[in-house]
């Protein structure tokens, strides 16, 4: 049960990346079509919106991932301070 | 399927598509056993209705807020009878709800954001992941309904984990260090606004990501298990044995799903306090 409860820790942040990756594109595009609707700018906001979208989407992306890479031992260990009670 | 007003002049299909509709969406009746076999009972839908500012704003008791209402309920009474038999070595009940507790901290909170942030955001985590479990499963108990499959529901604890959040990263960073924060060391003057837009937008997916999956994961599951169930009325009754096996195979899965859900949703909420909090140093 630990061991599974510990790898779910693992995997937790890996099962974000995609929906993090849509979220990131649809901030993107509806804020870009919102802004169109409030200046009548179209179709110049709903394409920069969708582009920043999709620079915004790989941008988190690769955060995550290399976050993910460099973490691990240091003070960050579960298994050195679990409390004294 | 129940004859009535309602389905009157329907094709089967469409009969369990209202069905599955009316189970999975928010509504204004309730129904529970009583004289009249599955009679509902009936909330009103202009208890708490007004305008205000010209917007019009319903605060009625809907069937999701009542189960809400009610997961709440649960669980200030678990957190009673927990607090009242508390002891170094806790048994039955306390013992099983202070696995969780444990675990929370152990496995989720002191992971991502070091023991000292973990101490100070835990109660809310701790919060949020019994609120979504007890949310998740009172939509599996008979005449329950899953307040975490109606996407205002959702969108609100995301709106809350987003408060958190920032409100984490300007404890940390103090509220100007929080938003100079939000251009990465390094960057060419010319790129920095580009940045500054990427990383707002960041901030803003990672509650619409939140939102979205919890939402999603409790509707599709919901909807794969009435389909089955559907299925009969479709199909005939020569089906039965290979919907009720999926079904029951659905059911316990949902379990599942409701734990993992939860789990994941503070697990992120926690993660991103934590890449605020301890990510630099």
């Amino acid at each position: 049960m630990q061991k599974f409860a510990s790898s779910l820790t693992k995997i937790a942040p890996y099962m974000n990346i995609g929906t993090m990756f849509l979220g990131c594109m649809v901030v993107g595009v509806y804020g870009g079509w919102w802004l169109d609707q409030k200046f009548e700018t179209e179709p110049w906001c709903l394409l920069a919106g969708s582009l920043l979208g999709i620079v915004s989407g790989f941008y988190h992306f690769f955060k995550i991932v290399f976050h993910l890479q460099k973490d691990p031992k240091e003070e960050n260990d579960p298994t050195n301070n679990k409390p004294k009670d | 399927m129940v004859e009535n007003a309602a389905h009157a002049g329907k094709s089967v299909g469409e009969q369990v598509k209202d069905m599955i509709l009316h189970h999975i969406t928010n509504g204004w009746e309730w129904e529970l056993p009583s004289s009249e076999w599955a009679s509902p009972v009936h909330l009103n839908p202009n208890l708490f209705h007004f305008q205000l500012f010209g917007l019009d704003i319903n605060m009625s008791v809907s069937r999701h807020v009542l189960m809400m209402f009610i997961a709440a309920g649960l669980l200030l009474i678990m957190g009673i009878l927990v607090r009242r038999k508390i002891a170094l070595i806790p048994k039955g009940f306390s013992s099983a709800v202070e696995a969780f507790v444990l675990f929370i901290r152990d496995e989720i909170a002191i992971p991502t954001m070091g023991k000292h942030a973990a101490e100070q955001y835990i109660s809310y985590l701790c919060t949020t992941f019994f609120f979504i479990l007890v949310c998740n499963l009172m939509g599996l108990i008979p005449y329950g309904s899953t307040a975490t499959g109606n996407i205002s529901v959702t969108a609100g604890l995301a709106i809350m984990a987003f408060l958190v959040i920032q409100f984490a990263g300007m404890r940390k960073m103090g509220v100007l260090g929080y938003f100079g924060h939000l251009v990465p060391h390094g960057v060419p003057a010319w790129l920095a606004p580009v940045m500054v837009v990427v990383e707002l937008m960041g901030i803003l997916a990672k509650p619409f990501a939140l939102c979205v999956r919890l939402f999603a994961n409790m509707v599709a599951g919901h909807v794969v298990l009435l389909s089955l169930i559907g299925l009969i009325f479709v199909m005939g009754a020569a089906i039965i044995p290979v919907t009720l096996g999926f079904g029951i195979f659905m059911y316990v899965l949902e379990i599942f799903v409701g734990f993992l859900q939860a789990y994941i949703f503070t697990m992120l909420t926690s993660l991103f306090i934590g890449l605020l909090v301890a990510g630099e140093h």
